[in-house]
This record gives C-alpha cells, sequence and structure tokens, in this order.
C-alpha cells in the first residue's frame, strides 16, 4: 500500500490554534488541557491505507486527579490520547481530510465531542516510564468503518487508531485504541 | 506350454515409424512419459501388428518383482492401438481383457503380435528373443473414445450447476429450546412461530436484545432475523448482515446461541424459480463465507411462503445444516452437481462488451471471441480504458485478427458513466462482465467500506448493466465465482458479491431476458484476481477440493457454458487430490465414491410388472438415465438426454463399469463390461435390457 502513496500527495497542517483552544475547552476548567500542540498529516484515504495522523507535543504540569505519582501514567495517557483524538477529528472535518469527517460541519461535531465519542477498546503498554512534564505523541488512524443505520442498530463510526508517546530521554508507551462514534450526522 | 513362435514379422510387413506413433497418439491427447515408451520397432501387416518392446533401463531393475510388468504389458496393448492411427477423429483404447495367461515371469523384453480375433476384439501374444512363449491374451477389446473424453477425464474440468436436493424432515428438537426473533418482522414469520415454540421472545433491535440479557433474561438458543431490512439495497443489506454476524462474534453470551437469517426469495431451488431478492443474495453469499469461517453459528433459510413456512422453518432450523430452503414446508439443502455437456455449440457475433475490459480473464475472452467465435466488434470498458497496462497491444493483436476494437474509460460502477459508453456504439449481441476485485479479510474485520469496494464493480455494474440491457436476444454472461457457492473463508466480500450474479442471471431469465453467470473456479493467470493469492491461500483452495483451471480450459468451458440453457454453471477443475479435504458441504455431493452412489432400490423387473405394456418402453428408459446419472453425478434422469450416446454425456471407462454393475443388479441380468458401448443410447440399452428381461421369462 506505501507503494501506491507514493503517488498520493501528502498534506500538512501545522497547529490551528484557534481549533486547538475550541478542542481543549471542556478540559479547561478541571486544569487539564495537555496538548500544546498537533500537526496533522494526511495522505490517501485510511480506508486504503492511507494515513491521517496528528504529531503532537504535551505538557503535564501536574495530575488533574492525583498526587504526582513521578511518572506518566495510564489515565494520563488515556486524557492525552482523547486530545489527540477530538483535535484529529476536529481538523478532519475543518479541512475535509477523510469520510465521513468530511461531509459533516464543525457544529455537527462539537455537538457530538463529548456526549457521541466512546472508547471501546483501550490497551496501553509501557515500555520505560516518562518522567518529566513535556513529551511528544503521535496518533494515527488506522481505519474508519461507518456503519449505516438500521433496524438492528443506530448509524455508528468505528475508528481503529495507535498512538505513540515518548520523551527526549528515550522513554516510551503506545497503544491502540479502538473509538466509537454515536448519532453521527446524516449528511 | 504353447509351441514356441518364432519372434519377428514376415518379410513383406511394412515397418510403422516409432516417433510416429507416438506423435500420432499425443495428438489425441495420450501423451505417453518416458517409461511407457517401450516400443522399439513396429510393422504392419495388413490387420496384424508386430512390435519389439523393452523395459527402460531404470524400469527394468524392477522387472524381476512383476509376473508380468506393466510398462511392458501396456507397450503390447499400443501395439493394438497401431491399426487405425492414422484414421481421423478416432482414438482407441484397451478396454476389456479376456484370458490373459502369462507363462513367464520377469520379462524385460517381449516380441508382440497381435491379430484379428471373434467379434472386433485382437489377440496377442508375447514372447521372448528365443521365441519362447511371455503371454497370450485371447481378447482384447478397443473402444473409441474422442479428444474431450480424454481431456475431462485427464484435466478433471467439468460445468457444475447447483441442484436443490431435498431433505427428509427429521424429528423435532426439544419445544424446551428458547426462541426469540430480532429486529423487524417484515416477513410475517413471528405469529406462526410463537404458536410453535412456547418460548419466544421478540426483540425489535440488538440494544433492546441486550436490554433484556442484562435484566437476566436467559440467552435465546435460536435467534431469527430476517435476512434484510424492508426494501434495502444490497449494499445496505449486505453491510447490516455483516454488522450482525460481527456482533454475533464478539459477544461472548451469544456464543451458544445459533443465528438463522430468514429470506425469500434469495435462491431459486428451480430452473423456473425467480430469484428477485438481490440483497437477500449478497447475504447469502456473505454468511456462506461466515459460516465456513465459524461453522455451527449461522443458518441460512429462504422461504417460499411466510404463512405457511413456520413448520419448515422449525424443521430447517432443527435439522442443523447450514443452509435450506424451505419450499411448501419441505427442505431443500444446496448441492452442486455436474451439468450435462450441451449437445450443441453456440457461436458470438456482432458487438460485444466486456466489462473489466483489460484484466486478464477479459483479454483472454476478447482473443478466444474473436479467434474462435466470429466476433468483429469488441468494446472493451475498463477504469483506466487506453491507459491500462497492455491495452495498446491487446487492441492491435486483436485487430490484426480483423476486429474492430474500442477501449474506452469507465467506472462501470457508475450507472450514468456506463450508460453514457454504452450509448456510443451499436447495441451489442453480447456483453461479458468480468470485473471484479478481491479484497480478502476474515469476516470479523471485514468492514463496511472492505465490502462496497468489492460489491461496487461487481455487484453494482452487473444489477446497472441489468437495467440498461433489456434486449431480449442479448447474451448476458457475467463472470461470478464458486468462492460466491462455496463461501470460501476470508472471502465474504467477494462471495456476497458473486451470490448477487448469480441471482440476476435466475431473475433475467425469470423476466424473459438472457442471463448466465458462470461461477468461475480459479483461472490460472498472469495479473489476473488469482494471481494475487499467496500460496497458502492456494493451498487452501487445493484443499477444498479445487485447483486452477488453465486458460485452455476456461475457455473450453466457456465455449460449453455459452451453448448450455442454464442461469448459474460453476466451471471448475477437481484438484488431483479429490474432494477429501476440507470441503463445503455444497460439494458433498461431488465427493462420495460412484459406486456408493447409486444403489436402486427398485429392480427393474418389478418396476415395469407394476406397469401397462404401453408404459414400460418409456419408463425402462427412465430407468436406465436414472442410473445413468447417480453414475455420472448428475441431478437426475433429466439430464441424460435419452438419445444421447452416453459417452457424450460424459460416461467414461469407469462410469460404463459401474453403469454396468449397476444394471446388472437391478435386473438381475448378467451383463458384459462392454454394455454401454454395444448400446450407446439409453434408448438403446433399455430396448437391450427389456428384450433380455424377456427372454429370460420365457
Amino acid at each position: 500500500m506505501s507503494q501506491l502513496l507514493d503517488d498520493v500527495e501528502q498534506r500538512s497542517f501545522p497547529t490551528d490554534e484557534e481549533l486547538l483552544h475550541r478542542v481543549l475547552t471542556p478540559y479547561r476548567a478541571k486544569r487539564c488541557e495537555y496538548l500544546t500542540s498537533a500537526t496533522v498529516t494526511a495522505q490517501g484515504d485510511p480506508r486504503e491505507g492511507g494515513r491521517l495522523a496528528a504529531t503532537c507535543t504535551f505538557e503535564i504540569p501536574e495530575s488533574c486527579y492525583i498526587d504526582d505519582t513521578g511518572h506518566f501514567n495510564s489515565v494520563e495517557f488515556n486524557i492525552c490520547f482523547n486530545q489527540m483524538a477530538y483535535y484529529l477529528m476536529a481538523k478532519s472535518v475543518k479541512e475535509g481530510l477523510a469520510d465521513p469527517f468530511s461531509r459533516w460541519t464543525l457544529d455537527q461535531f462539537w455537538t457530538r465531542q463529548l456526549a457521541d465519542v466512546f472508547i471501546t477498546d483501550f490497551k496501553s503498554s509501557f515500555r520505560r516510564a516518562m518522567r518529566g512534564p513535556s513529551f511528544t505523541g503521535e496518533m494515527r488512524i488506522v481505519d474508519i468503518a461507518e456503519w449505516g443505520a438500521s433496524d438492528l442498530r443506530e448509524a455508528l463510526v468505528m475508528l481503529r487508531t495507535t498512538c505513540h508517546y515518548a520523551d527526549e530521554y528515550g522513554a516510551e508507551s503506545h497503544g491502540e485504541v479502538t473509538a466509537a462514534i454515536t448519532n453521527p450526522p446524516e449528511n | 506350454m504353447p509351441n514356441a513362435e518364432r519372434p519377428g514379422p514376415p518379410q513383406e510387413a511394412r515397418q510403422v515409424d516409432i516417433a510416429h506413433v507416438y506423435d500420432r497418439l499425443a495428438d489425441r491427447g495420450l501423451q505417453y512419459g518416458p517409461a511407457f515408451r517401450g516400443l522399439r520397432s513396429v510393422w504392419s501387416h495388413g490387420e496384424e501388428v508386430y512390435a519389439e518392446a523393452v523395459l527402460e533401463a531404470g524400469t527394468l531393475d524392477n522387472a524381476g518383482g512383476y509376473l508380468l510388468h506393466p510398462a511392458l504389458f501396456d507397450a503390447a496393448f499400443q501395439t493394438a492401438l497401431v491399426p487405425g492411427l492414422d484414421e481421423e477423429g478416432k482414438t482407441f483404447l484397451p478396454f476389456a481383457l479376456r484370458g490373459v495367461r502369462v507363462y513367464k515371469a520377469g520379462a524385460g523384453a517381449v516380441h508382440v503380435h497381435t491379430a484379428p480375433g471373434d467379434n472386433g476384439s485382437i489377440t496377442l501374444s508375447l514372447t521372448d528373443a528365443d521365441g519362447q512363449q511371455v503371454a497370450t491374451v485371447e481378447s482384447l477389446v478397443r473402444r473409441p473414445v474422442t479428444a474431450d473424453q480424454l481431456e475431462a477425464a485427464t484435466q478433471r474440468t467439468y460445468l457444475l450447476r447447483l441442484a436443490w436436493k431435498a431433505l427428509p424432515q427429521s424429528a423435532a428438537a426439544s419445544e424446551r429450546q428458547r426462541w426469540a426473533f430480532l429486529g423487524t418482522d417484515h416477513l410475517g414469520l413471528t405469529g406462526a412461530l410463537k404458536s410453535l415454540r412456547p418460548s419466544f421472545e421478540v426483540h425489535p433491535s440488538l440494544h433492546a436484545l441486550d436490554d433484556a440479557l442484562c435484566a437476566g433474561a436467559p440467552v435465546p438458543e435460536v435467534v431469527v432475523v430476517s435476512c434484510t431490512d424492508d426494501s434495502s439495497s444490497v449494499y445496505s443489506a449486505a453491510q447490516r448482515a455483516l454488522m450482525l454476524v460481527q456482533e454475533w462474534l464478539a459477544d461472548a453470551r451469544l456464543a451458544d446461541s445459533r443465528l438463522v437469517l430468514v429470506c425469500r426469495g434469495a435462491a431459486a431451488t428451480g430452473p423456473h424459480e425467480d430469484q428477485p431478492d438481490m440483497s437477500g443474495a449478497a447475504v447469502w453469499g456473505l454468511l456462506r463465507s461466515a459460516q465456513s469461517e465459524h461453522p455451527g453459528r449461522f443458518t441460512l433459510v429462504d422461504i417460499d411462503d411466510p404463512a405457511e413456512s413456520a413448520h419448515g422453518l422449525v424443521a430447517a432450523v432443527d435439522s442443523g445444516e447450514p443452509q435450506l430452503a424451505v419450499r411448501q414446508d419441505a427442505l431443500f439443502r444446496p448441492r452442486l452437481v455436474r451439468a450435462p455437456t450441451p449437445a450443441r455449440s453456440t457461436t458470438l457475433t456482432g458487438t460485444v462488451v466486456l466489462t473489466g475490459g483489460t484484466g486478464a480473464l477479459a483479454r483472454a475472452v476478447a482473443r478466444h471471441l474473436v479467434t474462435r467465435h466470429e466476433v468483429r466488434h469488441l468494446v472493451l470498458l475498463s477504469r483506466r480504458g487506453p491507459k491500462a497496462v497492455g491495452a495498446d497491444e491487446l487492441t492491435a493483436e486483436l485487430t490484426e485478427h480483423g476486429a474492430r476494437v474500442d477501449v474506452v474509460a469507465c467506472d462501470t460502477a457508475d450507472r450514468d458513466a456506463l450508460e453514457a459508453a454504452l450509448g456510443r456504439f451499436p447495441a451489442p449481441s453480447a456483453v461479458f462482465h468480468t470485473a471484479g476485485v478481491m479484497a480478502d479479510v476474515a469476516v470479523d474485520t471485514l468492514t463496511p467500506h472492505g465490502l462496497d469496494r468489492v460489491l461496487r464493480p461487481k455487484a453494482d455494474t452487473a444489477l446497472h448493466l441489468h437495467s440498461l440491457i433489456q434486449d431480449p436476444e442479448c447474451a448476458f454472461v457475467m463472470f461470478s465465482s464458486v468462492a460466491g457457492l462455496t463461501g470460501n473463508p476470508g472471502q465474504a466480500n467477494y462471495a456476497a458479491a458473486n451470490v448477487v450474479l448469480d441471482a440476476l442471471a435466475h431473475h433475467r431469465r425469470a423476466l424473459g431476458l438472457r442471463g448466465l453467470s458462470l461461477a468461475w473456479g480459479l483461472w490460472e493467470s498472469d495479473g489476473g484476481m488469482g494471481s494475487e493469492l499467496s500460496a497458502t491461500e492456494l493451498s487452501r483452495i487445493k484443499r477444498s477440493g479445487l485447483s486452477p483451471l488453465t486458460q485452455e480450459q476456461g475457455l473450453h468451458l466457456l465455449d460449453a457454458a455459452l451453448a448450455s440453457d442454464e442461469a448459474v454453471l460453476s466451471p471448475i477443475r477437481l484438484s488431483e487430490a479429490g474432494l477429501t479435504g476440507d470441503m463445503p458441504p455444497i460439494l458433498a455431493e461431488l465427493a462420495p465414491a460412484r459406486s456408493d452412489r447409486h444403489d436402486p432400490a427398485d429392480s427393474l423387473v418389478g418396476l415395469l410388472a407394476e406397469l401397462p405394456e404401453s408404459e414400460r418402453s418409456a419408463a425402462a428408459v427412465d430407468f436406465v438415465r436414472a442410473a445413468a446419472a447417480a453414475v455420472l453425478g448428475f441431478d437426475g434422469p433429466d439430464d441424460v438426454d435419452a438419445d444421447r450416446e452416453f459417452s457424450a454425456v460424459g460416461l467414461d471407462s469407469i462410469g460404463n463399469l459401474e453403469l454396468s454393475r449397476s444394471l446388472a443388479k437391478s435386473t438381475g441380468l448378467q451383463l458384459p463390461v462392454t454394455l454401454t458401448f454395444d448400446h450407446p443410447t439409453p434408448v438403446d440399452l433399455a430396448a437391450h435390457l427389456r428384450r433380455l428381461l424377456q427372454e429370460n421369462e420365457s
């Protein structure tokens, strides 16, 4: 598939500060806006092996839910994943990077961001603990399954993703996450 | 021991060139390997033949272990084939031996002398260099075979068709079994099922089922669901079924629950039955693969009248069969059986449209249509059109053969684009829909997009072609795949697409149009769909009993299929190992030893005794046809024409023996092994049997 992608233009989008601000709004009151920058790259259709990814930086001055543990833990892994995922989806909607997001409006996304996006499967593994407050992360949407509505089940969008975190000291963790979006817009 | 015979031919005998003998035999499909090329010199003297035969050095080492080495004995038979070798159109093979005697063991070289015997037979005498007798054959009967028969016997290529076999209903399972209906009941099944199953729940959605299970309701052992949401498209129905399959496989609570998908009009159990439910057909294809991947979890049932089918549906589930049709409350299961070879041939002319027109398969077909048929105008539709690799070369080649070739870039799954492309050319006399892509993946990870990618070029294009080509004279040939019938694991999307094509062929014929879907086995090809298969996948296909067809075999079967009058045919090649491996149930009828298959319960004598004289002749013919059909693996007597020679419908020498044995058993007569050669058609043979029975009686 990578050979085919050689012929497909890769588009890159630097951090969209306004969008990032909007994406992180739900986290603001809880003082856990960890995502500080996100560069989105898109090449081809993720359903055909194409690439839709966000390369990000994070800053966690202090944990939002526990005293300092001294290391990046699985709850923070999950929160950082959510912030990357929300941003990547929002940017995909705004720039029309992949179906079904290209058919949605940003307003439709904002109304669904919290209520309709669920993690259905989550695997994380930690090879070396990250101890510093700053680190990088990358998330990639590996596949998108758009299920139509029927008498048996409401419409559903399933995202298969991978993610990866690292810091400058060689610490690393990674994961595979499946997310479901219920009540997707019908357009 | 008989007197020694002086070896060697008389002086006036004419020497025959050995290379010529083996070349002529090879021309007729008899390829002898090195160990079996034992003839060293041959002389012809009228109807007598003299020859010298030896065992090859490597073979000679083993000769001591035999009374008479098979390769040396075979060389003697080859001698008997020399007379008539130069006659056109006929090849003789040794058929029956009588009075074989071996006088001297372990011979490594022999002189052979053949001479005419009684009733067209031949006598053989084998002597050693000293003139000592090695062996004699009192009578060798030869019989003619055609090149086609040899081809079929050695290549194991067949046209199969789907026959729906009645299944005796077994005793009903316990009424305590918990049943449920899931989703919208647009077929109207729940009322009758409720009355038959005391424990019967209705869950309008998966969410509702989940709620019930979470609330502590027992897991239903059988969950019935309609194959399609009402009036849903092929894609929607297939996607709905895929979602359901994945939910079923992912939910551990449902591990012992059987999901029964019910359709109406998604299967045609006879040639005159319509199969209008294309969406249901897609579900059948998809589920066949799901069944292969996860045996015992899913059941497919096609019903006729919902109001009358409840008993049949319950019996279908109780039977444990994975796929069934219920017709007037009786159960039928699908089985591939051999289709008779058509007696006539068809020549295509005029303008022919091919979709997937620059693919490997279409190229082979295009060449064939120009060189073997009389097609003078080809319209080749493909996504890349003239930009496709090799399109220019193909055009040049076909043009050189005198054809006009138009290569057109067209996304045939786009109805408007297809209509515009077809509108540029004269109305076609035939269309070949060969377009298709494969994207294999296990059913539990197949996505809607993975489904659409495969359905679109194959099923959508077929449905657009159907709506655009309504000329009742236009041949409408679709290249489907046996994967749709066998439900290849990992090919749920491909199977779904192909069964739509099969259904469309039935539906077109029900509408008075032409329609033929060819559910091909794999083709050996360069750059075609089969070439993408890995060695493991090929090995898996071979284990399922099938081997790839060569291009020549495929085109030969194509011509046979074009001349047939069936909606769906499966041209395939059976693997050398035969159907002994992980075989899908739909191939089961092809597998058992043929001698086990026909054991006529009724004797012909008893049958005839019950009939008035005026009906006996026809009954005897039908009896013979039924016996022949059973030996041939055909569905029934209708597949064996009363006036066609047994050899023409594919009865080979083993088949002849089986038929003779079968008829001997059912008549109580002693019948010779040459029976069907002496009486080559069902009518002849039936008349002969009646004569023999009458003589016996008197």
